[in-house]
């Protein structure tokens, strides 16, 4: 563990929370975790959601990604079903090295994108070797 | 070299049978994912009234100029591919992939006959919406009762 320059974000200390909430009205969005030299990219699928059903926060650590359906009129009886939408909980617990301020998310056709950018002490930095 | 972590290999376990008996019961039976459905995807309802069908797919991610959609005789077919995530700086390294892509097809049958040529297909927030019309011998009948 201690090689590593940066931890993954972690869910396993949220999870509790999680856990409270009923099973049937929200469920766990998909997501991808990227991270680069820059930061981390945090890809959530939330289908349904419009923009403005989304709530993200960054508080103490702890990301926090909410995403509310949309409530439209649907039309006809139903047929057959394969999915529901639903509201969308997901909690992470992000490392310290990111600078909050720069965080940046971009919404389009259901997938939310989030970057966020590690603070200028935590990147990684190439040293050269002087010969004598 | 990594040193071993049994923890670490523990957690990683935990995630990977997270991952393969994701969408199965635990009352999470109708969640929204994009590769739900074992197997199939993407996922489909289909609702209908006197005169329309509805069919939604999800399709989160995938642009809707993209799509491919045909219909012939009674199936409705939609076609496309979920482009992966471009990061564009090229160096990476994931931390969590559940999301997936992949080309996706899938053809449903439609109940009973439709009228091919009033189709029309919106698609909002990753939800396609198709409403299909149906043809008129599929369309119910009001039969009046003559009192003799």
């Amino acid at each position: 563990m201690a090689e590593k320059t940066i931890t993954t974000p972690h869910e396993g200390s949220v999870a509790r929370q999680e856990e409270i909430r009923s099973q049937e009205q929200y469920s766990r969005p998909a997501v991808d975790i990227l991270e680069s030299e820059e930061g981390l990219t945090i890809v959530v699928d939330l289908p349904g959601c419009p923009k403005e059903g989304l709530g993200i926060a960054l508080e103490n650590g702890v990301l926090t990604i909410e995403g509310a359906p949309e409530e439209e009129g649907v039309q006809g009886g139903e047929v057959y079903r394969e999915f529901r939408l639903s509201r969308f909980y997901r909690q992470f617990q992000v490392p310290d090295e990111i600078d909050q301020e720069k965080t940046t998310a971009d919404f389009s056709h259901g997938v939310l994108t989030l970057r966020l950018f590690k603070a200028e002490a935590a990147k990684p930095r190439k040293i050269s070797v002087l010969a004598a | 070299m990594a040193s071993w972590d049994m923890f670490r290999e523990l957690d990683t376990l935990r995630r990977e049978l997270d991952a393969a008996f994701r969408g199965v019961g635990n009352g999470r039976l109708f969640a929204p994912t994009f590769l739900g459905g074992g197997g199939r995807f993407p996922q489909v309802n289909l609702r209908e009234d006197n005169d329309h069908l509805y069919v939604e797919a999800l399709v989160p991610g995938v642009d809707p100029a993209e799509l491919e959609m045909t219909v012939m005789g009674k199936t409705l077919t939609v076609a496309g591919e979920r482009q992966e995530f471009a990061s564009g700086d090229g160096a990476y390294a994931w931390h969590r992939n559940e999301r997936g892509v992949d080309r996706f097809q899938r053809s449903i049958e439609l109940p009973g006959e439709i009228d091919s040529g009033s189709i029309a297909a919106t698609c909002r927030n990753g939800v396609l919406t198709v409403t299909v019309a149906k043809a008129e011998s599929a369309k119910p009948k009001k039969i009046a009762v003559t009192v003799s």
